[in-house]
Parts: C-alpha cells; structure tokens; sequence
C-alpha cells in the first residue's frame, strides 16, 4: 500500500517534473557497457549505445581513444634504397576514432563547427608541432595519418550509421577491433538543427587488460628485472625438457 | 584463434606463432642454427612491433641454445674457456647494440636499418655458403690459394697481443679474437634479435682456427648468455618483452626441433647446407625487394608516448 502511494506520488510530481527537465536538455544517452575488458582471448567488442532525443534535429556520435603525440615520416630514395626522411610531429592525436551519423554529415553543420568539433573525417585536423611549416606541406602528411589509421583499423573508412527505433529513440553500434588501444575513452553524442549545436552528451568508456593479461602488464612494468629472470627461468626449463625427451629415444 | 599479447598490446593468430616457433625449431634441429633470421622479420611483417619482436626474440634463442648445448655438453663438445672470453666481447657488444637500437628508433629508422643488416648479412652468408656447399658437393677440397689466404690471415692474427692458451681447443691466440667474435654476436643479438650462429660458426673454424668439433657447442654455450643478457636488458630498459609471444614461440619450437632431429637423420651434410643457404637468400630477397621496390604508401606513422 505504501509502495502505491509512493508510486503515486511519483507519477503525479516527479514525471511532469522530468518530462519538463527533458526539454531542456534535448538529448539522454546510455552506453550499455561502460568498460572493454581487454582478457588473453579477447578479439575485439561491440559498443552499443542508446539514446533518446526530444527535439527534432540531427545527430553525430562520436568515439575518440586517449590521446598521443604521433610521428608521420615519409620516405624517399637514396641510393636506391627508400629511407624515411622527413617527418611531421602531431600533437595530440587520438589512439582511436570513430563516428556514427544519421545522415550524410556534409549537411550537418558548417565545416567550420564541424571543424572545431572535430566531427567526421573530412573535419579532422592536428595541430603540428614545429607550426612554422607551410600548411600545404602539414597537410599533406596529416592526410597520410589519416590514411596511415584507416589502414592499420584505428580510424574508419566511412561513418557507421545511427537507427532509429522509432522517431526519437535510437541506437547505434560501433565495433572495436582486436588491437584497440588501451585507455580512456570518450563518446559524445551531438544535436544539431540547422546547422546549430542543440546539444551533446559525453559519456566515459574504459578500455583495459584485466585478468592474467592485466597481472602480466603490471608485472613488466613494476618489476621489470624479475619479469626478465622468470622469462629466461621459463626458457632454459623448456630447453632442459626439450633435451630430456630427445635423450630418452 | 586470436591471443592477447599483453605487452605489444595487440592480438595475434596464436596458431600462427606457433607454427612459426615449429618451423623455427624445425630450422634448429636440421642445420643447428637458430632461426632467428626468420622470426624477427615475419612478426615484424604480422605487425607486431620490431622493439618487441627483437626484445622477445632472445627468450626462443635461450631456449633453442640450452637445448642444443646440453647434447654438445654431454660428448665433452663445448670449450667453456673459450666461450667465456666471447661471451665478455658479447656483453660488451649487447650493451652497444641496445644503445644502438634506441637511437635508430629516435631518428626512426629501425626499420630500415634492421631490413639493411638482414639483407647484407643473409645474402652474403647464403652465396658463401652456397658457393661452399655445392663446390663440397662436386670436389672435396677447397683450392689451395683460398687454404693460403687463411693461413695467412692466421700468422697475422698471431702477432696480435693479449695471448691466452685455450687447452680444450688446442689454441694458442690472442683473447681479443674470440672476444671481437663475440662482440659481434652480442651486437647482433641486441639489434636484430639473432643469435648469428649462421655467422659465429665460419668465423670460429677459419679465423680461430677451432676444432670444427668444438664449434657449434661453443656457440651455443655463448648465445644462451648473450641473448638471455639481451633479453634482460629489453625487459628492463625498454619494456618490450612480451612473455606470451615468448611461450607460444618457445613451445613451437620445442615441437619443432623435435621433428628437425628426426629429419636430420636424412638430410646431412652439404645438401642440407644447400638448403639452409636457399632459405637464408630466400629471406634476403624478400627483405631486399621491401628496400629497393617503391612502398605502396610512402608515409608511415608511429604512434609514441
């Protein structure tokens, strides 16, 4: 009986109350895992995000991994022989991207918003380190990073698509491949109208070894000696027994 | 099946390094050579980094050398004297060849340099021994101005200084020879994750002048410690010492040599050296067209941090 008052309660004030909280904020989103456990057998993992906007607008979902100063070096000819030359230092480069439109993000937003957004392929941009370079040059070792990512699975080679389930609630699924860096990551769900921001939400995901992968990784890097000694210990011990069973026939 | 390798922080086919490690043991129990020559460039070529591929790398040659020392031991095959005073050469030449690497990876060109030294080392290793083997195959004996030359070069290292007796091997040379040989197999084993055997052998039985008996235990007895230091040192200072690469290659190795000792029972001699030097040219080729062909994408980018 008292749960029904309560219950009752709660429909009368706290729903308008929450419906009202609603329109001012457009957007609400759920991840429906907030971590990828990184284990011995893992070979990658589907993010799965859920969201309901109350405003008609567009949306963009986008995943981006730790960060990391990254290097581009390109090759040349000399002797014969194709060495790595000159090189471009990016500061700040995610690890990871990834993004999931509902349409075509080309009529989202000016390039601009998108730019400083960092919203979609064509928008992304790294600031160089030495920015005395011309920029034709920067660019063009910015647009091998990008390549150079989409090979190696990190960055994508087109948006993955946002479903609708009905007209605001929608899902969508971005998949991690088996070599996803580890770290930090960060999801943000945007809302444009007209080419406007409306509104956008951030949500956290935690990529990590765990497990023995994990004891290993720790292992390595605090006890670096004893990780070494156990490695050489485990490969004289197979050396030995190799030995002993080649004696016995 | 895709293993996690903790620390390259990546996942590889574990059926695959461990075929790999089998074909590796293989290589080790038909010729004696450890067959790092082959697993430095192909996990490099699956993707795994070349600073854990070579920091993983001594942990298989550990194996595959304590293995092998232990038959060479048991006939009274391995001149410990000896291979001790390589080993210091190689210690000194371990500590040089991982400085070495790490300035190559600051001015990034590891990959090109690890490429240069395999294609130099296997090509000239495979014709010599090539050009060796069949001339064994078709007449006995080497011609006598190739015998002059290395007498020659044996009188001159005579009148080198530091002279040590080594009684097992019935030599009486100058200590800065073997040391120099080991120097080189421990620059080696830090920067291109080979024991070198393929190339401490000749230059033990021509320019030491050591009882072809001796060899290949002695070199053996040298590169467990010369790569186990290796090891130690790319755990400690780099961090790249991937313990799971480690096990799947040492466990497909000891399936490997196991297989390869049977075989050998078939295949000896000069044309089994035939072969080990087809391989080693085979390998060479591979690498050298990754050098001279222009790259599909000229750019390349390295993550750091």
């Amino acid at each position: 009986m008292k749960q029904f008052f309560l219950t009752a309660l709660f429909a009368l004030f706290l729903l308008p109350l929450s419906s009202l909280h609603a329109a001012e904020q457009p957007l609400a989103i759920d991840l429906a895992e907030d971590h990828v456990d990184i284990t011995t057998g893992f070979s990658g993992a589907k993010l799965i995000l859920f969201g309901v906007k109350e405003e008609p607008g567009d949306l963009v979902v986008v995943l981006r991994g730790p960060s990391a100063p990254t290097v581009v070096r390109r090759k040349e000819q000399i002797a014969g022989v194709w060495l790595n030359r000159r090189s471009v230092v990016f500061e700040d480069v995610p690890r990871y991207y990834d993004y999931a439109v509902a349409k075509s993000e080309k009529n989202l937003a000016p390039l601009s918003l998108l730019r400083k957004l960092d919203i979609g392929l064509n928008a992304l941009s790294f600031t160089p380190e030495d920015e005395t370079e011309k920029e034709e040059y920067i660019s063009k070792f910015q647009e091998a990073l990008i390549r150079n990512r989409q090979t190696s699975g990190h960055f994508p080679l087109q948006p993955k698509k946002i479903s609708f389930i009905n007209d605001n609630f929608f899902r969508t699924t971005l998949a991690l491949p088996a070599n996803v860096p580890i770290g930090e990551y960060k999801l943000e769900t945007y809302l444009f109208r007209k080419g406007v921001l409306l509104d956008r939400k951030t949500t956290t995901l935690k990529v990590a070894q765990i497990g023995a992968s994990a004891k290993i990784y720790d292992f390595a890097h605090e006890h670096a000696f004893l990780y070494g000694i156990l490695a050489i210990f485990m490969a004289v011990l197979a050396g030995w027994g190799a030995n002993a069973v080649m004696q016995k026939d | 099946m895709l293993i996690y390798l903790p620390i390259a922080e990546m996942a590889v086919p574990a059926e695959l390094i461990l075929l790999l490690g089998t074909v590796v043991g293989l290589m080790s129990g038909i010729f004696g050579v450890g067959g790092g020559f082959l697993t430095t460039p192909f996990l490099i070529f699956m993707g795994v980094p070349p600073t854990i591929a070579v920091g993983t790398q001594g942990i298989q040659l550990v194996a595959a050398s304590v293995s092998g020392v232990l038959a060479h031991w048991k006939r009274g095959n391995v001149d410990t004297k000896l291979g001790l005073v390589m080993l210091g050469g190689s210690v000194l030449g371990t500590i040089i060849g991982i400085l070495v690497f790490k300035l190559l990876e600051y001015l990034g060109q590891i990959d090109v340099v690890i490429s240069i030294l395999y294609v130099f080392l296997l090509g000239s290793m495979g014709i010599m021994m090539m050009v060796e083997s069949i001339y064994a195959l078709v007449k006995k004996k080497a011609s006598k101005k190739e015998e002059d030359e290395i007498s020659r070069f044996q009188a001159f290292i005579q009148k080198w200084p530091y002279k040590m007796r080594f009684p097992r091997s019935r030599l009486y040379i100058s200590a800065l020879l073997p040391a120099g040989i080991g120097f080189i197999g421990g620059f080696l084993v830090s920067i291109m994750g080979i024991g070198g055997g393929f190339l401490l052998v000749p230059a033990m039985i021509y320019l030491l002048g050591m009882p072809t008996l001796l060899v290949a235990g002695t070199s053996l007895f040298q590169i467990i410690f010369s790569a186990a230091f290796a090891a130690m040192l790319h755990a400690v200072a780099n961090n790249t010492l991937d313990i799971v690469l480690a096990l799947l290659l040492v466990c497909g190795g000891v399936i490997g040599a196991q297989i390869g000792v049977r075989l050998a029972r078939y295949i000896k001699g000069a044309p089994a050296r035939v072969l080990l030097a087809f391989l080693l040219l085979m390998v060479c080729f591979r690498l050298g067209l990754e050098l001279f062909i222009k790259p599909e994408d000229l750019f390349t980018t390295v993550l750091t941090g």
